[in-house]
């Protein structure tokens, strides 16, 4: 593989003020060649290709080299610049949502780059978009050139991204967490799209991402970035089979493990639901009549004590609704025992009492921690509800002892939210469900917003509180990976319906519906075999 | 999109009855009649006068009867400038005022947002000073102070201008009105291009533009298209702005305006005219917040009305 270089970074610098977020990274990719950029957020690496295009802000400091067919792009004037940009390296974001214009049809986008390069006419501009619509596999795309970029999915705004970055037939395509916006079934098949293209016109690319296990499937070469550091390269296999470096072996280490745990029948029933059924109406207009839609429709559960569900569904399959109908959160129709206790008749004021028991814990640790509170304000908030006669001192004291269960450090008490990582605010969500030492927590996409390392210390403590403690747990996700690693029992859901249910080993190995296998595969292509 | 216009004119009904209604209660709070004067009328005469005007009715009588008028668009007699009504009255008054008012807007808007776009994508230099200048002369500086200045320096020093009065809408006459009354709202919508262009400039979509090598021509027509939006949602208030803004400027630079009336009437204790005038603003400002609701529509697809 001694080919020339067709872009090369040369000791690439970024900074801001007196931080450094780049620091001196240096590589190079050939033609046709695929490198792929890993690291956690904040590493840097797409702070390293945005420099390259020169797409940062006039307050990042950028210096070193990219060169570009033995161009500097960095000292290239603005004309020659905007020549290259989309023409022969185009980019792909990672939010195609706000990516994407959202006042001009996507045809008219993937069109205004069309002739801006390819020097064609409005109409023959307007038929060739049409064309890439269809090669990145979005049905009916004569029509679908017209809509706007939020009448698409998720899974199309992102097609249609890449349908603009292929317009031009580029040398180079960055694609620059490409997949992370998206649900798992859909991140497959956007993967196969972009690999099946890349070979197809011979790109070489760029990939950008912070999990290891996603490019091992197309990277030729890895880099590891961290703290603004490329900390590792090498040849794809021998990162993944061989790694050198503490933070490769980590980051490999770090994907979640299955732990086929076996489901106890003997252990009493804690929460049962029937027929659980939930309606949202939508208000309407002056002269329209409410809608009525279904999120979740006629679902039964069971949970035993000390156990846990696994619900799994994609965005929108009404997972995160029935982990809340099952806390009587909102409102349902249908039968809910909690303890042999029927909790159907119960109004507010007769669940305050029991709530101490059912706890949530949210997925994003950054909206759902008042940031006007302090930590052991936040933590202890429950207990000024439930144990009113406790003192400031008892609760000051409860609020050290919760936070050391979940291994932060007790000083935190007295700082803020902001001053928190990701990883850290998930343990105070934890702590202070945990400090009213409920019987059942339901955790609705708990490690969702994490990085991978931080991800699997948060698993690895659910799990620790849930022996000492003999909790059940609801949990909540899309990923499959994450799920099997702490569930005994997984229903699977989509449109609001529970469409397979059954011990996490028997799905994983004998699903019986599409949807699932669906599912599988994409926590498959997740998980590394390492040995 | 013929839905909206239904649903909202049927929402416009209740606000419009609330308005005359309230309008109506208020102004017979006010102490002093329309035929008081310091002389004093004969108490025969007064009787007879009142009589005529239906002002010896009980109060709850007249406003029925204003109501009755006001649903067949009879606006009443006038009490002060007898022999007219007002409709007769705003039949030329209210012309001019819509007439200044557009104008201002227009030149409002040809100022304001240029300047804020030039200042959002320059953030620096004379454009960024001059913006600033604008906004804050704008701002801090009543109508009834530029006003004055302007006819002083204009009028009476430099003579370019006339001082005051209309002449049947004479271009010159309409020079220094305009230019007052625009001036707030040119500060307004400056700040509000300034700071929306400045948004969607920073937004990601605007990134990939530039990753794709499109020209800063075509960027920026991009952005402002996402950054009109906010001046869009203001063009409702700022019409609001313009016709009580019309108030003080007609009265400085004696424009026979439905602003001047207003004043006059108010003064005056003339009901009619006052309870006209505030029924045409409601109106006015109404079917404008509609219109703007329409305009926006066209422009974010997001919001489309289908």
């Amino acid at each position: 593989m001694e080919e020339p270089a067709i872009l090369s970074f040369d000791d690439l610098h970024v900074r801001y003020g007196a931080h450094e977020a780049v620091k001196g990274v240096s590589f190079d990719l050939a033609r046709g060649q695929v490198v792929a950029i890993v690291g956690e957020s904040g590493s840097g690496k797409s702070q390293t290709v945005l420099a390259a295009m020169r797409l940062l802000g006039p307050d990042a400091l950028v210096e070193g080299k990219v060169l570009f067919e033995g161009k500097d792009l960095l000292r290239l004037p603005g004309k020659e610049l905007n020549a290259i940009r989309g023409r022969r390296i185009a980019m792909i974001f990672q939010e195609p949502m706000s990516a994407l214009d959202p006042f001009v049809p996507v045809g008219a986008q993937i069109a205004a780059v069309l002739r801006r390069h390819m020097d064609l006419s409005r109409a023959a501009a307007k038929t060739r978009a049409v064309e890439l619509i269809d090669l990145v596999g979005i049905p009916e795309p004569t029509r679908r050139a017209h809509a706007y970029v939020h009448e698409l999915s998720g899974g199309q705004r992102q097609r249609v991204a890449i349908a603009m970055a292929v317009s031009c037939n580029p040398e180079i395509l960055i694609a620059d967490e490409p997949t992370t916006a998206l649900d798992v079934t859909v991140e497959a098949r956007i993967l196969d799209l972009i690999t099946e293209l890349k070979t197809r016109l011979g790109m070489a690319m760029i990939f950008i991402s912070h999990d290891l296990g996603l490019v091992r499937r197309f990277a030729d070469q890895i880099h590891v970035m961290r703290a603004g550091e490329i900390v590792e390269s090498g040849p794809a296999h021998r990162i993944l089979t061989a790694p050198e470096h503490e933070y490769t072996k980590m980051l490999l280490a770090a994907a979640p493990r299955a732990m086929n745990r076996a489901p106890q029948k003997d252990a009493p029933v804690l929460l049962e639901a029937r027929d659980l059924s939930v309606h949202f109406s939508l208000r309407g207009g002056l002269f329209t009549t409410p809608k009525k839609v279904k999120a979740v429709g006629h679902v039964d559960v069971t949970l035993r004590q000390g156990q846990t569900l696994g619900l799994v569904g994609e965005s929108g399959s009404g997972k995160s609704t029935l982990g809340r109908a099952l806390l009587k959160l909102v409102p349902a129709s249908g039968y809910i025992s909690f303890e042999d206790r029927d909790l159907s008749p119960l109004n507010r004021a007769a669940m305050r009492p029991l709530r101490r028991k059912m706890q949530l814990v949210f997925q994003d640790p950054y909206g759902s921690l008042s940031p006007r509170m302090t930590i052991g304000d936040i933590v202890t908030e429950g207990l000024r509800v439930h144990e009113p006669h406790l003192s400031r001192a008892d609760r000051d004291t409860r609020a050290a002892q919760a936070l050391d269960e979940v291994r932060l450090d007790a000083v935190l008490r007295y700082r803020f939210p902001n001053e928190l990582s990701g990883g850290q605010r998930q343990r105070v969500a934890i702590a202070r469900a945990m400090i009213l030492k409920p019987k059942l927590v339901v955790l609705d996409e708990p490690t969702s917003a994490l990085d991978r390392s931080v991800q699997a210390d948060i698993l690895d403590l659910l799990a620790k509180l849930q022996s000492d403690h003999g909790l059940s747990y609801v949990f909540i996700s899309h990923d499959l990976s994450v799920v099997r690693a702490m569930a005994e029992e997984i229903a699977v859901m989509k449109d609001g319906r529970v469409i397979e249910h059954g011990e996490t080993a028997d799905i994983l190995t004998h699903a019986k519906d599409a949807y699932t296998q669906g599912l599988i595969a994409a926590a498959t292509l997740k998980a590394l075999q390492v040995a | 999109m013929l839905r909206l216009v239904l649903a909202r004119t049927a929402a416009a009904i209740p606000t419009l009855f609330a308005i005359v209604t309230l309008a109506f209660f208020v102004m017979r709070l006010a102490p002093g009649g329309p035929f008081d004067s310091e002389r004093g009328l004969d108490p025969e005469i007064m009787k007879n006068v009142q009589h005529a005007y239906g002002l010896d009715l009980p109060l709850y009588k007249q406003y029925g009867l204003y109501l009755w008028h006001l649903l067949h668009g009879d606006l009443g007699p006038s009490l002060h400038w007898r022999d007219f009504s007002v409709n007769d009255i705003f039949k030329v008054a209210l012309p001019i005022s819509m007439q200044i008012g557009a104008e201002a807007l227009a030149f409002a808007l040809l100022v304001g947002v240029p300047l804020g776009m030039a200042a959002a994508i320059r953030p620096h230099g004379i454009v960024l000073w001059l913006a600033r200048i604008v906004t804050l002369c704008g701002i801090a500086v009543p109508a009834f102070i530029v006003a004055p200045l302007l006819q002083v320096g204009f009028g009476l020093n430099l003579r370019w201008l006339p001082v005051a009065g209309w002449d049947d809408g004479d271009w010159r006459h309409q020079i220094l009105p305009v230019f007052t009354l625009a001036l707030p709202q040119i500060a307004v919508i400056l700040r509000l291009t300034q700071a929306a262009m400045r948004d969607t400039l920073s937004a990601p979509f605007i990134r990939t533009l530039r990753a794709f090598g499109l020209p800063s021509s075509h960027i920026y027509l991009h952005a402002f298209r996402g950054a009109c939006l906010p001046v869009l949602s203001y063009l409702g208030p700022a019409a609001a702005g313009l016709l009580t803004g019309t108030v003080v400027v007609e009265t400085i630079f004696s424009i026979p305006g439905l602003g001047r009336y207003f004043v006059d009437g108010a003064l005056g204790r003339d009901y009619t005219i006052v309870m006209g005038t505030v029924v045409t603003v409601a109106v006015f400002i109404i079917v404008f917040n509609l219109l703007v609701d329409l305009a926006y529509g066209l422009v974010d697809p997001r919001v489309r009305h289908d």
